[in-house]
């Protein structure tokens, strides 16, 4: 049986909880990715960070990801995938991944290929909020269309 | 009745113009794409300073479970449709 959890949330990560989740009898490893809002971005001071998230489609693009995770580097993972939406002060999460394995190297692995196709796949933007009061939409990875080329 | 109520959600850059949610009318039959345009409409009937045809010409038209291809047909069987647009992403 796949274990794979896939969330969207509107308050803090709880890592402890979604650990327990993924646990079997088997795993090896626990491995544990976590995004937070940093202070500063392109030389500019950050304050805070808003991430306005398409919550249906977003849970539906990480329980994608988690099975193509168990597809590429094996069965036996586990896969948990929690973003957070609304606005985030420095220092506070805004992604989890965590992936448990018998192994650590299909755990790192897996770890490292979902966020880094959450990136440019799920449908989630961030709006910075500078020190000097101004605030940004980032610029992004466009998706693509099923009929694209 | 001839058309159907396409309510779009609007996400990231597009909300700078303040509603997140917009409501167009297509024809019966209509394709994806049809929405994009009526979008671009309705902005700019809205929002005089509306400049962003650049954005949603990399934008993707979505509903709930997928993205959707500008040439598919929408399903209009209810007479009204919940879809979204979709800018480039950023998230994690």
């Amino acid at each position: 049986m796949s274990r794979i959890v896939a969330r969207v949330v509107s308050g803090p990560i709880h890592a402890e909880g979604v650990l327990a989740e993924l646990a079997a009898a088997d795993d090896g490893a626990e491995l544990l990715f976590v995004g937070v809002v940093r202070n500063r971005n392109d030389g500019r001071p950050v304050r805070a960070v808003s991430y306005d998230v398409f919550a249906p489609l977003a849970e539906k693009v990480f329980r994608e990801l988690g099975e193509e995770a168990l597809a590429r580097f094996g069965p036996a993972l586990g896969v948990a995938v929690v973003h957070r939406s609304g606005r985030l002060e420095v220092g506070e999460a805004s992604v989890m991944v965590a992936v448990t394995s018998p192994h650590r190297a299909e755990a790192y692995a897996a770890s490292r290929f979902v966020i880094e196709q959450l990136k440019v796949r799920a449908p989630i933007w961030k709006q910075e909020h500078y020190a000097d009061g101004d605030s940004a939409w980032l610029r992004g990875h466009a998706l693509r269309t099923p009929d694209a080329a | 009745m001839s058309a159907i109520q396409v309510e779009i959600r609007l996400f990231g850059a597009f909300r700078k113009y303040g509603d997140d949610v917009l409501v167009v009318e297509v024809p019966r039959g209509a394709r994806v794409g049809a929405v994009r345009r009526r979008v671009a409409d309705e902005l700019r009937r809205r929002y005089p300073t509306f400049a962003e045809e650049a954005l949603l010409d990399v934008s993707v038209v979505a509903d709930a479970q997928r993205v959707l291809g500008d040439g598919d047909l929408l399903d209009g069987g209810a007479g009204r449709l919940s879809l979204a647009v979709l800018p480039p992403v950023c998230g994690g």
